[in-house]
């Protein structure tokens, strides 16, 4: 297997404030990474950094690309909020980065059906994001992300902001995705179960300057869903494992 | 709670008529007015000094001066070779103002949208604006005079210079306040400058220039009435001026509530062009 992200001693100041302290992680092609971590520990730094929207202090993060020679974006990435443009309909959301890396504008509109329909936002293409329900904004995020067909996904707590039952839904939703080809993803989430549910590996990150910890197999069998997941023994275990890894942090975080 | 709710319904049958008028938006409006004009009617009728308050309603249209509506009439269907009717003189102070306002629009937007943006501009650029925009553009009259002359062009740029600031200081606000969030999102999608530029700053900002443009409107008819007072052979303000010269009190107030109008179109057609444009916003309804 090739090696899709790699991450070599990264280290990420804001001003004297150290967000990342040397971290190295490698993550291979078609492999579902989840970074655990209490908040501010520098999970989403680490995303803007292989998203190009920060320098390291030190070290490197770096996205290998595969199939073409590398006109545009070969990532695809998912904000913490939908991130929509409210001004722009759903469909004109969605063709956003595919005009970047220079699709023509039928053919782009096509491709955004495509997930439109994928999305089950089917009906929804002239919607402005204001009209819609806060999952369906992220579905529409997790489009715009998908159209221009990466190489890697970067999703920052994707689902962070959705109510319980919505969030399930769309876990249950990408797992069904990435089924079809196995993209690979690197994950940000506060979540344990979602970590456990989604990943392939769990890396954990230790509270502020971030610091890889410990990074935990994830050998439940796939397909997943939540229900399965949830009902194995292996599950429990893995999460009371995961928990242990990270209460310690957690409890450091809220008294920095 | 529920008995005296009946003992109203039963109490008067057409309270349901009224609660209905008092619901209707129209009604309440067009209440105010006939209630403050009423107001105004009797105080006329009473006062009988109708050369400080003459009545305004009143249909002896063959007499100017018998109450504001008749003098109306009268310097509307005006028809003689020495005298233009008043229509003729609102078009041109309509036109004086639309082309000094857009003007302003015109030059602000994107002046504002500049200086916001890059740091060096708004250090040189703006920081001359900030400069000039305490001096109170009646002031510049005398200069605009001095280097226009008295035609049409020293009463628009006076116009237009004045409805400059409100549109480029919103204009800058609104950049400012772009969500950095819309900025990483066109980052991330490998969207350069000019691309922040036009899909994400031009549209968080249009609201904030809309609200400049209302300012506007009403500092372009201030500024209007002022040039017009001061050198002008035609336009609302000179027949202001000219009414007020041969006590035609009736005349100045016709064309102070015309003034009114055309301010309350003109802020209305501000606030429609608004609602066109911003689609994507969600209103908050007011309280009933």
């Amino acid at each position: 297997m090739a090696t899709a992200i790699e991450i070599n001693n990264l280290t990420v100041k804001f001003g004297d404030l150290v967000a990342l302290h040397d971290v190295s992680l490698t993550v291979e092609q078609h492999e579902f990474v989840v970074l655990l971590g209490p908040s501010g520990c520098g999970k989403t730094t680490m995303l803007s950094v292989l998203a190009n929207l920060l320098t390291p202090a030190g070290g490197e993060a770096k996205l290998h690309r595969f199939a073409d020679g590398g006109k545009g974006k070969n990532f695809g990435y998912v904000f913490q909020q939908a991130a929509l443009l409210p001004w722009f309909s759903v469909m004109k959301n969605i063709t956003l980065g595919l005009a970047a890396i220079g699709t023509p504008k039928a053919e782009a509109e096509r491709i955004a059906q495509e997930y439109i329909n994928l999305l089950n936002l089917t009906g929804f293409e002239k919607a402005y994001p204001h009209q819609l329900s806060g999952g369906m904004q992220q579905r529409v995020g997790l489009a715009r992300a998908l159209a221009i067909d990466p190489e890697v996904l970067l999703m920052d707590e994707p689902f962070g902001a959705l109510d319980a039952q919505t969030r399930v839904l769309l876990q249950e939703e990408l797992l069904r995705i990435w089924e079809r080809d196995r993209k690979t993803v690197l994950f940000v989430t506060h979540s344990i179960e979602e970590a456990v549910l989604l990943a392939d590996r769990v890396v954990v990150l230790t509270a502020r300057p971030g610091v890889v910890k410990a990074i935990v197999d994830i050998d439940v069998p796939r397909p997943r869903s939540t229900r399965d997941v949830q009902a194995a023994a292996r599950f429990a275990e893995l999460e009371a494992e995961l928990w242990g890894l990270v209460r310690d942090e957690a409890v450091k975080a809220l008294n920095v | 709670m529920s008995l005296s709710l009946d003992t109203r319904k039963n109490a008067f049958p057409g309270i349901k008529v009224l609660r209905a008028l008092y619901a209707s938006r129209l009604f309440r409006t067009v209440f105010t007015i006939v209630v403050l004009v009423g107001i105004w009617q009797v105080i006329a009728v009473l006062k009988d000094t109708s050369y400080l308050v003459p009545r305004p309603i009143g249909f002896d249209f063959d007499v100017p001066h018998s109450s504001v509506l008749a003098a109306g009439w009268h310097s509307m269907t005006i028809n003689s070779p020495t005298q233009d009717p008043l229509w003729s003189h609102a078009l041109i102070s309509i036109r004086r103002a639309l082309i000094g306002y857009f003007a302003a629009i015109a030059v602000a937007v994107p002046i504002g949208m500049i200086a916001a943006w890059w740091k060096a501009i708004d250090d040189t650029a703006g920081s001359f604006i900030e400069l000039v925009r305490p001096i109170p553009a009646l002031a510049l009259i005398p200069i605009a005079i001095i280097w226009f002359g008295f035609g049409e062009v020293a009463k628009v740029a006076i116009i237009g210079y004045a409805c400059f600031f409100s549109i480029y200081i919103n204009t800058h606000a609104g950049v400012r306040n772009v969500d950095p969030l819309f900025i990483r999102v066109m980052k991330v999608y490998g969207r350069g400058q000019w691309d922040i530029l036009t899909k994400v700053v031009f549209y968080s900002m249009l609201p904030y220039a809309f609200t400049g443009a209302r300012y506007a409107a009403a500092i372009a008819l201030i500024l209007l009435v002022a040039v017009e007072l001061v050198g002008a052979q035609d336009g609302l303000g000179f027949s202001l001026a000219r009414a007020q010269q041969v006590l035609a009190t009736t005349e100045v107030y016709f064309i102070i509530v015309l003034f009114g109008a055309i301010g309350f179109v003109f802020n209305w057609a501000v606030l429609f062009a608004e609602r066109r444009v911003i689609k994507w916003r969600q209103e908050v309804d007011a309280q009933v």
